[in-house]
């Protein structure tokens, strides 16, 4: 056996083990859904741009007039953008994301939105992770909610995954969370402590009370520990080659592609990039962030195109608002309303454009209208995607759009 | 009530931020109970010497170097604050002032960053905290930091904003299903023009003020804030809704309905005092009951303090404990939403649940704890916190004094007093196997640091999470 061999055997072996540690109340009731979930390999991963990123700076309708007249100081010079349609072109800082567009990799939503917005960041957040109406709270994020849907009983955390060192709301349920983590191997260390490894080896013998608080965070620690040696030994099979950006966002779609690749049975990935705030100098700052996620997805695309993982795999990328069209008196923008948002993926049916460029013309009060809730798009998701019944996990009815 | 050590440090948690290490856990019970009333009854204010003479706004004249200072003595006088609460919460010996402070944080969800709005919404709640309930509403309803945080600046008669009165009934006094749409849009005209000023003081506008007829309840009357409060106060419906929240809080987060009746006809009777109704809480066999002794998960901000204070852990950073909030979930005078922080299973997840029991090998020994909160919009704030080395993590650096905590155990058999240990720190028993575990790990280490060590393991169990 030459080394190689011997270390492939080696992670081999240590996954035959952890599954056998498994302990005994999640198997039977995990099973059934792992097989289903065999069967259906679909993968959705979530990319959130915190802070509000300015739209009509990355996907920019240039034809209009107004877009020039609106913001002088902003407005990219037609010279400098990458132009794709004879409307429409892409911020000078996206080369690769012109290239999967021009490959049929993307469809991106024009003019998305949701009635009465809400212009604090927090909230509309909120509205966003939670997929609520702006006039609601619901405290379960949308992704959490799937998870109590689709897995009930079954709590595996590693089934969605924020990398991350702490769970947002998205993939909160009220019965199943997701897992955070950005390092597998430092998270793993520490559930490998030998004190904490003695003290959950003692607890597989136990069973776990659903009313008892004290036994619900023995059975969090149990989950956790067996979720993250899942992930870690995932974490150790596949080695990617490709270039990501040399940041933290680069190394966690990294490690998003890597457990793709390895087979993880992971079914949602989440995580965020920050820093779209720009109500100063916004140019520099935003072409900036909009190039570390051009990369960064270019190269998790191809990853997956390699691995054959493009078809089972839906990439989402959002921001909680738009900004306003008209710029401010810092060369910035100000919070705003509607918003493009954008689609990755092997298997969209609508490639490029979906819904006209914005109408610079008819605002309201200096903001974009929408025209696409953005639950249009999660109920989408949720059924086409997903397979699952998007009215229960939305508690309504919202429209089935046609990308997948 | 049988003064059992179990109770008294359960009364301890419950009405404070958990026991000190000089606790007397022979004492009687009922004694303990008027102590920590007697030493709560006083409201002392919290201070701020960094005065900001203007909030926010009209920022966009300013300079950039005006704005770098306006931020920076924004950001003083705000560590100023959390920096006294943090010493309250954790040391005060008026403990149940802070818990129920803390409380009614929680009800009066309310983000704020202006230091003096945030020193006033403290202190108003500090200062009402074990009095009348409708003199702490009357109160809140004139309270800058809340008014804006539910942007009733913007309630104005020619365009009334439903926020304020919405979240008025919903969240601080009748709950769900006890009002109708119409009553939000009635109330909502009542507190059309209540504002504040640059200094925070509360302001009435009256050319915004809509002066017309409103229907509330049932009731017709041209109506200002103060007539809405007392209307939805006489609704039996808004003594139920706290006392709910006051017995999920500080008894159990499943409600005892029965329970919950009884106190809740008891607070109405007594015109709404507080004070009488924690006390009727404490005094009842019903609270030390099996079910309710170490039944609740702690929150972030319980798990902390009460470290803190039984070890007297000093942060060299005071600041430090900021990203410790963060990623467990709990960050002071900065709630999830309006609905405040849910507590119970809600603070658990498998990361949440990684770090606390991760926390007192931080604590008490400078364990490296790599913890990289997630940005926050106001990212400026953030940075200067929570930034590490840049391998997106950093070192917490604590010193301990922990001399009262090492006697209480030390006159002892060297070895056997791993049960005090445990009896003292936990409120819900480990079982046997859990305590031989620890004993394995603590066998090699003698004296002083026996005692710590031991210490150390006991609260990094899941069961030192609860309370």
């Amino acid at each position: 056996m030459n080394s190689i061999d011997r270390k492939k055997f080696l992670q081999l072996s240590a996954l035959a083990s952890t599954s056998m540690f498994i302990p005994k109340f999640l198997h039977g009731m995990g099973t059934s859904s792992i097989l289903n979930n065999a069967t259906d390999d679909k993968i959705l991963i979530v990319l959130q741009l915190s802070g509000g990123n300015d739209g009509l700076n990355t996907f920019i309708p240039f034809n209009q007039d107004l877009y020039y007249q609106l913001r002088p100081g902003i407005g990219i010079p037609k010279s400098s953008i990458l132009k794709v349609t004879d409307e429409m072109g892409f911020n000078p800082g996206m080369m690769e994301m012109k290239t999967l567009f021009d490959q049929g990799d993307l469809c991106i939503i024009n003019n998305v939105g949701y009635p009465n917005p809400d212009h604090s960041h927090f909230r509309s957040m909120d509205i966003w992770t939670s997929a609520s109406g702006s006039d609601q709270f619901i405290e379960p994020g949308w992704l959490g909610r799937y998870l109590d849907a689709s897995c009930s009983g079954c709590d595996l955390a590693h089934m969605a995954i924020e990398v991350d060192d702490s769970l947002g709301k998205a993939l909160k349920g009220e019965f199943t969370k997701g897992l955070a983590l950005n390092n597998p191997s430092r998270i793993y260390n520490a559930t490998r402590d030998p004190f904490f490894k003695e003290l959950i080896e003692l607890q597989n013998k136990g069973d776990f009370k659903v009313n008892n608080n004290n036994d619900y965070l023995y059975k969090t620690l149990v989950e956790t520990s067996s979720s993250v040696s899942y992930i870690y030994n995932k974490s150790k099979i596949y080695q990617s080659k490709e270039v990501y950006p040399d940041n933290a966002f680069g190394k966690n779609l990294k490690l998003i592609s890597e457990l793709i690749c390895a087979g993880s049975e992971t079914k949602i990935y989440y995580v965020s990039l920050s820093g779209f705030d720009t109500h100063a100098r916004q140019n520099p700052a935003q072409e900036k962030l909009l190039k570390i996620v051009s990369e960064g997805l270019h190269s998790l695309i191809n990853d997956l195109k390699k691995n054959h993982k493009f078809d089972q795999t839906l990439i989402m990328a959002f921001s909680e608002f738009g900004r306003r069209v008209q710029q401010n008196g810092s060369g910035g923008t100000d919070h705003g309303e509607a918003n493009n948002l954008l689609l990755a993926g092997g298997a969209l049916k609508k490639k490029g454009f979906y819904n006209p460029p914005p109408d610079l013309a008819s605002l309201a009060t200096g903001n974009l209208k929408f025209q696409t809730d953005f639950r249009d798009i999660y109920a989408t998701i949720l059924n086409k995607w997903l397979h699952t019944d998007d009215k229960k996990i939305l508690g309504g009815e919202f429209k089935q759009m046609d990308f997948i | 009530m049988i003064s059992t050590p179990k109770n008294i440090q359960h009364l301890y948690w419950r009405a404070g931020f958990g026991p000190a290490p000089d606790l007397n856990i022979h004492a009687n019970l009922e004694n303990e109970i008027e102590t920590i009333f007697a030493k709560s009854s006083k409201f002392i204010p919290i201070t701020l010497r960094n005065i900001m003479v203007k909030p926010r706004g009209g920022g966009k004249s300013k300079t950039a170097e005006q704005k770098k200072e306006f931020r920076d003595v924004e950001r003083a006088g705000r560590l100023e604050i959390i920096t006294q609460v943090f010493e309250r919460q954790a040391h005060s010996e008026a403990c149940l002032r802070e818990k129920m402070t803390m409380f009614w944080m929680g009800h009066f969800a309310c983000r704020t960053t202006h230091p003096q709005f945030t020193k006033d919404y403290y202190n108003t709640i500090s200062q009402n905290a074990l009095g009348k309930f409708d003199v702490l509403l009357s109160a809140m309803i004139r309270n800058s930091a809340l008014l804006a945080y539910l942007n009733n600046n913007l309630n104005r008669k020619s365009k009334p904003n439903e926020n304020f009165a919405r979240e008025l009934m919903e969240l601080f006094t009748l709950g769900i299903g006890n009002y109708t749409e119409q009553d939000v849009k009635e109330g909502a005209r009542s507190f059309t023009g209540w504002g504040f000023d640059t200094d925070g003081n509360f302001l009435l506008r009256e050319q915004q003020h809509d002066d017309g007829t409103k229907t509330f309840l049932g009731k017709s009357g041209n109506f200002d804030g103060a007539a809405i409060a007392k209307i939805i106060l006489q609704k039996k419906e808004c003594s139920h809704f706290i006392t709910s929240k006051i017995y999920k809080y500080f008894v159990n987060n499943i409600p005892d309905n029965k329970i919950i009746a009884e106190l809740s006809t008891s607070f109405f009777d007594s015109g709404y005092d507080i004070e009488k109704l924690m006390r009727k809480i404490f005094t009842s066999e019903w609270f030390y009951n099996n079910e309710n002794v170490g039944s609740k998960i702690k929150s972030p901000i319980e798990l902390l303090a009460g470290m803190i204070k039984m070890f007297n852990i000093n942060f060299e950073n005071p600041l430090a404990r900021f990203p410790i909030q963060k990623v467990l979930g709990q960050v002071i005078f900065n709630p999830p939403n309006v609905a405040g922080w849910p507590e119970g299973r809600n603070w658990i997840d498998s990361s949440t649940m990684i770090y606390r029991t991760r926390l007192p090998q931080v604590l008490l020994q400078n364990a490296e704890v790599l913890i990289t909160p997630k940005e926050d919009f106001d990212a400026q704030d953030t940075m200067d916190i929570s930034s590490g080395n840049g391998s997106g993590g950093r070192r917490i650096r604590t010193n301990i004094q922990a001399d009262t905590f090492i006697k209480k155990f030390k006159n002892q058999n060297e070895r056997n007093n791993i049960g005090d240990i445990v009896g003292f720190l936990l409120q819900t028993d480990p079982n046997a196997s859990t305590i031989q575990l620890i004993e394995n790990y603590t066998a090699s280490y003698s004296g002083d640091l026996a005692i710590l060590k031991t210490a150390d393991f006991i609260m990094s169990l899941p069961e030192y999470q609860m309370c």
